[in-house]
């Protein structure tokens, strides 16, 4: 059987690579496998159907669609305007507002490209109006956009967790810490730039102009203490979070701010259901493979071949770092994750290593594939609001990947910058 | 007719999956709400798992209708145009021979599920794979439109698709 499945993924990639749709390579992949096994074909509708018979999935939609609602309820601005008024007065300050405001709004959506969709048009016209190059406010809001995923919730961590069978409500707090780091260390890194390109910065407008932005911002900041309080303290689960944040949504666009209305709820719904159906597409179609994988035991034959050959697991984390970042740079981070999973995380727990470790640094090295070129989909959104070319975008954004491979370096060797949060709070 | 039939079918599609998402949300909502009351209701999980399912299989659909599917473009693009039309109907031809084997497969499903209950809902096992034959056949179904009008465009085929949102 393994020997089979090992032609099939040679297939698998082959026909992936000649630009088939990802989820229909899948599909094919398992036809063939139980085709030429001997099983029947009634496997792979009862296990796609599976895969999304659960309960934790649920979390997906609906975070999606809070993403949107909070998208055009224009909440982003409003926390954009807070943002402004905390730090927009020190030196690179607009840059600073940029990086502040994604770890806000990466509390409220779980994905990078709700965030750089969402706050990257209001943010990189403000830096280009300051005289900031387009190009770097375009890559200082796409480095900031891969904080959305890592602070809870986040899209991809719901989807590892369901894959690889690991807690999710452990994974988003095990991406407090990385995510908050991922903030400081952009922070740093804008300052040390801002010096050097002489970056403006706006006027501090006082402490009262602080409190009355956050006054004017309380109820959408409240989101992510709604969240996150709810999640951690025990009052409800991740999914049963998702909902109450699309519910909380609806109340600030509705209720709140006013600048959602009913003609538009059509739209939320069927991009909400359109990006489902393409993300679930991938998934149900990962779970039939995933099940052929299982079944070849092609996992349990390839984790002692790995092993045999590198002993400490730091330097296997450091080959599955350098795979993933080569992977991430040619294909979509979702599949990457998906097709990834099966064979990876087997490997790590034999070494020991903590699956919600491994699920963090798996997911932030992915995210960090959504800006680095030639394929990457935050990297494209960027590229279009700031209406530079794309090689110069390609270029530029390289020195922004710096601060990001540090934190993701840090995780890989120190595991209590994942491991601590969801230890003190859920115990080991 | 076909324009008037495709039409409806998105129509239909875009209600059921809209009146799903909403159901999905109430249903979660519900299940927070009655535990705070002290009375859980114990059909809120199975029924989201259930509504989970169709919302997927109703989104692929959708998502098939407007062929938005992940694919990775690098060496495809590269192709000459008559290259390109050979090689993606082929692939249609494989994409509608998946959705037929899902489709018919489904049937089955549904058949042998038929007489299986579910743990906490008044309905059968069946209701997880019914969406799967209308998903088939609107993969069968889409593939062979987009055969019939495959032609190059411009400079190359004109192949939508979009990136997931992580």
């Amino acid at each position: 059987m393994t020997g089979l499945m090992l032609k099939v993924v040679g297939g698998w990639l082959a026909v992936i690579m000649a630009g088939f749709p990802l989820y229909a390579s899948m599909i094919v992949a398992t036809v063939l496998f139980l085709w030429l096994g001997g099983f029947p074909l009634s496997i792979l509708p009862q296990k796609m159907a599976g895969a999304m018979n659960s309960f934790p999935l649920v979390a997906a939609p609906l975070f999606i669609l809070m993403g949107h609602i909070l998208a055009a309820a224009k909440v982003t601005d409003r926390i954009v305007e807070f943002a402004s008024a905390v730090i927009g007065w020190v030196r690179g300050g607009y840059a600073h507002v940029s990086i502040l405001t994604s770890i806000i709004f990466a509390g409220m959506v779980g994905s990078a490209v709700a965030d750089a969709a969402g706050s990257g048009a209001i943010e990189i016209k403000a830096m280009k109006k300051a005289g900031y190059k387009p190009e770097t406010a375009a890559s200082i809001t796409a480095a900031a956009a891969t904080i959305g995923p890592i602070i809870p919730p986040s899209l991809p961590m719901v989807i590892y967790g369901v894959t690889a069978d690991v807690s999710i409500g452990r994974l988003f707090m095990a991406g407090v810490v990385p995510g908050l780091l991922m903030g400081i260390s952009l922070m740093v890194m804008v300052a040390f730039v801002a010096r050097r390109e002489g970056m403006a910065r706006q006027t501090f407008a006082g402490f009262r102009n602080i409190a009355i932005t956050f006054g004017r911002t309380f109820f959408a900041l409240m989101t992510p203490v709604l969240l996150l309080g709810g999640m951690f303290s025990g009052y409800f689960t991740p999914t049963e979070a998702a909902a109450v944040a699309c519910l909380w949504a609806l109340f600030l666009g509705f209720v709140v701010y006013r600048t959602l209305t009913v003609k538009q709820l059509p739209a939320i719904v069927m991009e909400t259901i359109e990006t489902t159906g393409l993300v679930m597409a991938l998934v149900m179609a990962a779970g039939a493979l995933g099940w052929c994988l299982s079944v070849s035991r092609l996992p349990q034959v390839f984790t002692p071949w790995i092993l045999s050959w590198v002993e400490s697991p730091l330097l296997f984390l450091l080959l599955v770092n350098i795979l993933l970042l080569i992977v991430g740079c040619f294909m979509e981070s979702l599949a990457a994750l998906l097709i990834l999973i099966p064979i990876l995380a087997p490997a790590a727990a034999s070494y020991g290593i903590d699956p919600v470790q491994f699920g963090v640094m798996m997911v932030l090295n992915l995210i960090i594939g959504t800006i680095t070129p030639p394929v990457g989909v935050v990297l494209f959104i960027v590229t279009r609001i700031a209406e530079v070319p794309f090689e110069t975008m390609a270029r530029v954004i390289l020195p922004w990947l710096v601060p990001l491979l540090v934190v993701l370096a840090a995780i890989m060797a120190w595991p209590p910058l994942t491991l601590w949060l969801p230890r003190l709070i859920l115990g080991s | 007719m076909t324009s008037i039939s495709l039409k409806f079918l998105d129509r239909s599609l875009a209600i059921i999956a809209g009146a799903v998402l909403i159901a999905l949300l109430a249903v979660v909502a519900a299940g927070i709400v009655s535990r705070a009351l002290g009375t859980p209701f114990v059909w809120t999980d199975e029924s989201a798992s259930y509504l989970m399912v169709w919302l997927s299989m109703l989104g692929w659909m959708v998502a098939t209708r407007r062929g938005v599917h992940m694919r990775v473009r690098a060496l495809f693009d590269t192709l000459p145009i008559r290259g390109q039309v050979i090689v993606e109907a082929v692939f249609l031809l494989v994409i509608a021979m998946l959705g037929a084997i899902i489709a018919w497969q489904g049937l089955h499903l549904v058949q042998s599920n038929a007489d299986v209950d579910a743990i906490t809902l008044p309905v059968t096992l069946a209701w997880l794979y019914v969406p799967l034959i209308p998903a088939g056949l609107v993969m069968l179904v889409q593939a062979l439109i987009d055969l019939v009008a495959l032609r190059p465009a411009g400079g190359g085929l004109d192949i939508q698709h979009r990136s997931a949102p992580l």
